[in-house]
């Protein structure tokens, strides 16, 4: 850790090897934030049955920051800082006006409610930071960040930038009832935000349903079996905005500089594909479900079928250059179909005086296919994109989405052998062995899918007197993980680096270890299967009443959370991102999640 | 709370239902600027990103060490530091990249980039969207930027072959279109915009193209028309290099490395240069991706070298120098290295953990070298304290090269002797302690290379491979000591008919058709009426 000296031992000729105890003791960092919410209502009843409300709200959040890397840091040892501080801030404002009318009115058997509304909302972020190094001292941290060298000499930058967005909606909802019995809500909702182009800006999302009690009907009304019965069905669309702003314009930067004349000036240079038809993504579901509860509620619960068409979906799509100038654009190009089942059971097994155990089993599936990947402006007419990122020094995609294909299918070399040298076998594009060496972008093949199509949940709650005991279980299954901790570090190539994984020797397909030259591959030997069943947390109670007139409740429980996850996947833990279009990437960097264990006592006065 | 009389809150509802929340969702805009509104005051800041994007070529990732690592001058191996990184540099070395090399889709985005800025440029210039300054013409602006977008597509042509040819701003997808018809498209562009260029040689006109690095650039296309169009220009190369040579303004220095140390920005023999600033403009590494780390400590680098560095002399090319040649000193980094003291030896970090730094000129192969093996990159000046990027302009076009294409011109329509004089006076300076090595004959010229070709292994050249004699061999030697490190290395190994056909270090010949690159996959799979390089599938 430390030579002779005291000093810190550190490689840094070795490229990404640091001494990680010196990271944290040679650095010093500190966030502050303050968060300010405040907000107003008023409502008024002007005549029976309707009700007017306005509500204001603001939010202000407010980050200072500030960061120091020692003289002993790496980043001196290394790169010469001689002493590295930064600083920034961040102020974010959220403002909110809520204007809703509700009418609520019963003309004998119909009941009506309805609804009409406006919401306005305005979000605007502010944030600059500076950095600056070489200090006369390390004493004063990142408190005196003018004294540093290195912004005297242009090499430290600073950074200020403001963006604002709004969002606007009118909606208008029926509900209407007729004994309780036959249901059915309508709604639209006109909604407005100012991330879309100049003519796309606004969007009109309406909704439907039905519902029918039977519980109400003179069949059920006595049926001691059946304590609720209900059919539903539902269309529905929603919208959904860009996460980021300014993306519909043609926006120039001066982050270039450039030699004209004999002084380096700024060049004016294209930040981004514009794409002024930018639009709502709509997001279409039908949706048809049946509520139960039998032997009044001691089972319950719900089935549903879905099926949500997700269409102009808003995602970064690869574009050819030429003609465009950067490879990427934001757009409105693919449409999506997700569909599935959800079914939901409670019920209490067993209950006596004193002993109660009720348990919860939440299935659920899902099944994924990309529908299209162009529109009327933009087409990808290869019908696949590739996407995700193995990170350096392999640089390659890892997942390709295709028409008719599910999201998240890993895209790589099927690796089926290894040669007596060391050398991966891969199957060709024609199904023929050959070696990686030879590899071209064609022989890559769908290898696994990285989103699970079943999820499990499982809750039980077991009560006898004062003690309960509660534990919660989930899993999912049918999915695929990309171990990238293994293809990194478990490849002898990696030697190179520093360090390597215990395994790395292991002979792969029962056969010899990978060879020392074997360069680093993206194949489908590290893609495992990722089904896993966590427990996920155990909360054991006992529960005080007490007579006495301060302290009328006692609690002491011990919980453990994130207990025990059987899986035969061989990384550190198999849930692993699963949003966005790349998921299931194990990182090769990952902190492994941690086991908690807590005791408390709880008082109510 | 009291409740409040009910038409005074009605009264307040009303006022901010229909109040300040103003519904104009325009976009309201505080740290950025859009083309609509942006006012082009100034023509030169508006047209230099045309020149800026330039800056990416040269990286040891991009169009630099592909002409260079992929030649028989110097070679990108994997050592115990890295520098395998999934194959990318190997593969290059042993003609066996495929389309998703990244040094291909850097290539092929920088190139294009530069021809949309180009297209832009051309159309905001022709429209009067952007102020012309004082004393020059909106002709010669758009000339010069027809210069610039005939520059990258004479990289294109030269790189890829057919490639599509897109010239205004339209956003249609386009097939490819024959590599003979771009190298005549760049022709008539540059014959055309040449005689708008400006002829002076002052500061405003440093690394832009006037009329003289124009007419290097054309000369560049016509010595290599026989590869892109089948029919050779010798000709009309030598008239191009002519008027050069007959402006005056350029000339030899008399120093081996003036043109390259880090305030090179003056040296009249610079005809074309990108400049790079090591704080504002940076990205030209080759200390970074060719040294040792150990060598940060000879010149006090700010920065530490990228592991045991991997761009390094290939030892047969390094054994054809005379030894009296300067040039092999002042190309390479050679022997025992010591700390910027002069006496305090390096020290290894890997296979050479603790015994001073020694750069030999063996390779065992181009896969996988020892730590201190081979020579690395010393053309350029590192200066005492360098940062990451170096501060030196990257001369794409340098007067020598003007005399070097003329001499191959005179060489090949039958005047030998006079090129033979052209290529003494570029040797004279290496030779400066010995003069009369510096004198080539016309008959020397017409001798075959001294390169001994042939497939390496542990050390030895176990297999010579195709031995024919290359024809103006000598010559291509010639270019070889002048133009390393320059990025000329690929140009000239395929015109003179070796790159596809011999073999170095572990490279053997894959074929005639890596004489050009693939199309990126990832241009193939965005735009379907591209289709791949022949033999690419």
């Amino acid at each position: 850790m430390k030579d002779a000296n005291g000093k810190w031992t550190e490689r840094t000729d070795k490229t990404d090897y640091m001494n990680p105890v010196a990271l944290i003791e040679e650095t010093n960092g500190l966030n502050r934030n303050n968060n300010l919410r405040t907000y107003g209502t008023i409502s008024l009843a002007p005549v029976e049955g309707l009700e007017i409300k306005a509500l204001f709200a603001r939010d202000m959040f407010n980050s200072t920051r500030g960061y120091y890397e020692t003289k002993n840091h790496y980043s001196t040892s290394r790169n010469g800082r001689n002493g590295f501080a930064s600083r920034g801030t961040t102020r974010t404002q959220d403002d909110l006006f809520e204007f809703t009318a509700n009418y609520n009115k019963s003309i004998q058997d119909h009941n009506f409610v309805i609804l009409a509304g406006h919401t306005w909302r305005r979000y605007n972020t502010e944030e600059y930071w500076m950095q600056n190094w070489d200090f006369p001292t390390d004493n004063f941290s990142y408190n005196n960040i003018g004294a540093g060298l290195a912004l005297r000499r242009g090499q430290a930058p600073e950074s200020s930038a403001q963006s604002e967005n709004k969002l606007i909606s009118y909606f208008f909802r029926v509900n209407y009832s007729f004994m309780n019995k036959y249901l059915l809500t309508a709604s639209i909702r006109h909604e407005g935000s100012s991330r879309f182009g100049a003519n796309h800006k606004w969007g009109s999302f309406p909704a439907f349903s039905v519902g029918w009690n039977l519980k109400r009907e003179a069949f059920l009304e006595n049926a001691n079996t059946v304590s609720n019965l209900k059919l539903r069905a539902g269309y529905g669309v929603t919208g959904t905005e860009p996460g980021s702003s300014y993306i519909s314009l043609n926006k120039i930067n001066f982050n270039t500089n450039v030699l004209i004349n004999g002084q380096w000036v700024q060049a004016i240079n294209p930040s981004n594909n514009a794409n002024p038809d930018l639009r709502w993504e709509r997001k279409e579901e039908v949706n048809v479900g049946i509520d139960y509860g039998f032997l009044n509620e001691r089972i319950s619960g719900s089935i549903d079928l879905y099926r949500r068409t997700t269409r102009d979906l808003i995602a970064n799509f690869p574009v050819p250059t030429p003609p465009y100038l950067y490879s990427t654009i934001t757009a409105n190009a693919a449409s999506m179909e997700n569909k599935g089942v959800e079914i939901q059971v409670n019920a209490i097994p067993l209950q006596t005086a004193a002993f109660r155990w009720t348990t919860s089993v939440n299935f659920s599936t899902n099944a994924n296919k990309i529908i299209s990947l162009s529109d009327d402006k933009f087409a990808l007419a290869s019908g696949y994109f590739d996407t995700g990122n193995t990170g350096e020094p392999i640089q390659q995609t890892t997942h390709r989405v295709q028409v008719g294909q599910p999201l998240g299918n890993f895209w790589g070399f099927k690796t089926i052998d290894i040669d007596e040298a060391g050398h991966w076998i891969i199957e060709g594009k024609n199904g023929e062995p050959k070696p990686i060496a030879q590899q071209q972008a064609d022989d890559k093949q769908i290898i696994g899918n990285g989103l699970p199509k079943r999820y499990l949940n499982w809750n039980n709650t077991l009560t006898y007197k004062n003690f309960d005991l509660n534990i919660t279980m989930r899993g999912a299954f049918g999915f695929q993980i990309l171990n990238m901790t293994e293809m990194f570090w478990s490849a002898p190539v990696m030697l190179t680096r520093g360090n390597l994984r215990s395994n790395a020797y292991d002979p792969i397909y029962g056969k010899r270890p990978l060879a020392d030259d074997q360069s680093l591959n993206y194949v489908s030997y590290y893609i495992e299967n990722g089904n896993y069943w966590k427990i996920d947390n155990i909360t054991a109670g006992y529960n005080l009443r007490l007579k006495n007139k301060y302290l009328r409740h006692a609690r002491a429980y011990l919980a453990v959370a994130n207990l025990y996850t059987i899986t035969g996947y061989k990384g550190i833990d198999p849930e692993v991102g699963i949003s966005g279009m790349s998921p299931g990437i194990d990182d090769k960097n990952r902190y492994p999640a941690t086991t908690s264990f807590t005791a408390g006592v709880m008082l109510t006065f | 709370m009291k409740p409040l009389k009910p038409y005074i809150g009605t009264a307040l509802l009303l006022m901010f239902a229909a109040s300040g929340c103003n519904n104009d969702l325009t976009e309201k805009i505080y740290s950025e600027v859009t083309e609509d509104t942006y006012n082009y005051s100034n023509a030169y800041q508006a047209m230099s990103i045309g020149y800026a994007n330039m800056r990416n070529l040269i990286s040891h990732t991009h169009w630099y060490m592909a002409q260079e690592s992929t030649a028989d001058g110097i070679v990108m191996p994997a050592n115990a530091s890295g520098w395998d990184d999934g194959g990318i540099y190997k593969r290059m070395h042993l003609h066996t990249w495929n389309s998703e090399n990244p040094q291909i889709s850097s290539m092929w985005n920088t190139f294009y980039s530069g021809v949309i800025n180009a297209n832009r440029l051309i159309d905001q210039l022709s429209n009067d969207k952007i102020t012309i300054p004082a004393g020059v013409t909106k002709e010669a602006l758009i000339s010069e930027m027809r210069t610039v977008r005939a520059f990258f597509y004479w990289l294109i042509c030269d790189n890829f072959g057919d490639a599509p040819l897109i010239t205004d701003r339209s956003d249609a997808l386009l097939e490819k279109t024959g590599r003979k018809d771009i190298y005549q498209f760049i022709v008539k562009e540059l014959t055309e915009s040449i005689p708008n260029l400006s002829e002076d040689r002052n500061t405003l006109l440093y690394a832009r193209f006037n009329k003289w690095a124009a007419k290097t650039l054309l000369a560049n296309v016509y010595l290599n028309a026989g590869v892109y169009a089948g029919e050779t220009k010798w000709e009309e190369c030598l008239a191009q290099c002519n008027d050069v040579i007959a402006s005056g303004k350029y000339q030899l220095e008399t120093a081996l490395a003036a043109p390259f140390v880090t305030e090179n920005q003056n040296s009249p023999e610079i005809v074309f240069a990108i400049p790079f600033e090591e704080n504002l403009a940076g990205g030209f590494s080759a200390h970074m991706f060719s040294w040792h780390a150990s060598l940060k400590n000879k010149v006090n680098m700010l920065a530490t070298p990228w592991g045991a560095g991997s761009a390094k002399g290939v030892p047969q090319f390094i054994n054809t120098y005379d030894a009296d040649d300067q040039r092999l000193k002042s190309t390479w980094m050679i022997g025992p290295q010591f700390a910027a003291d002069g006496v305090t030896p390096l020290k290894g970090s890997y296979d050479q953990a603790g015994k001073n730094v020694v750069l030999t000129n063996e390779l065992p192969d181009g896969l996988y070298t020892g730590e201190a093996e081979g020579y690395r990159m010393n053309k350029f000046e590192v200066k005492t304290q360098a940062q990451g990027s170096l501060g030196n302009d990257f001369p794409v076009f340098r007067y020598a090269q003007v005399l070097m294409m003329k001499a191959e011109c005179l060489l090949r329509t039958g005047k030998a002797n006079d090129a033979a004089m052209l290529v003494s006076q570029v040797r004279a300076r290496a030779f400066a302690a010995k003069p009369a090595k510096a004198t080539v004959t016309g008959a020397d010229l017409q001798k075959g290379s001294g390169y001994q070709y042939g497939y390496v292994e542990n050390y030895k050249v176990v297999d010579p491979g195709n031995a024919t004699a290359v024809q103006y061999g000598r010559m291509l030697d010639e270019l070889g000591w002048e133009f390393a490190w320059e990025g000329f290395r690929r140009r000239d190994m395929i015109r003179f008919g070796v790159y596809t056909t011999k073999s170095w270090l572990s490279h053997k010949p894959t074929g005639a058709f890596r004489a050009v690159f693939p199309i990126p996959q990832i241009a193939i799979n965005s735009n379907p009426k591209l289709t791949q390089n022949p033999d690419y599938k």
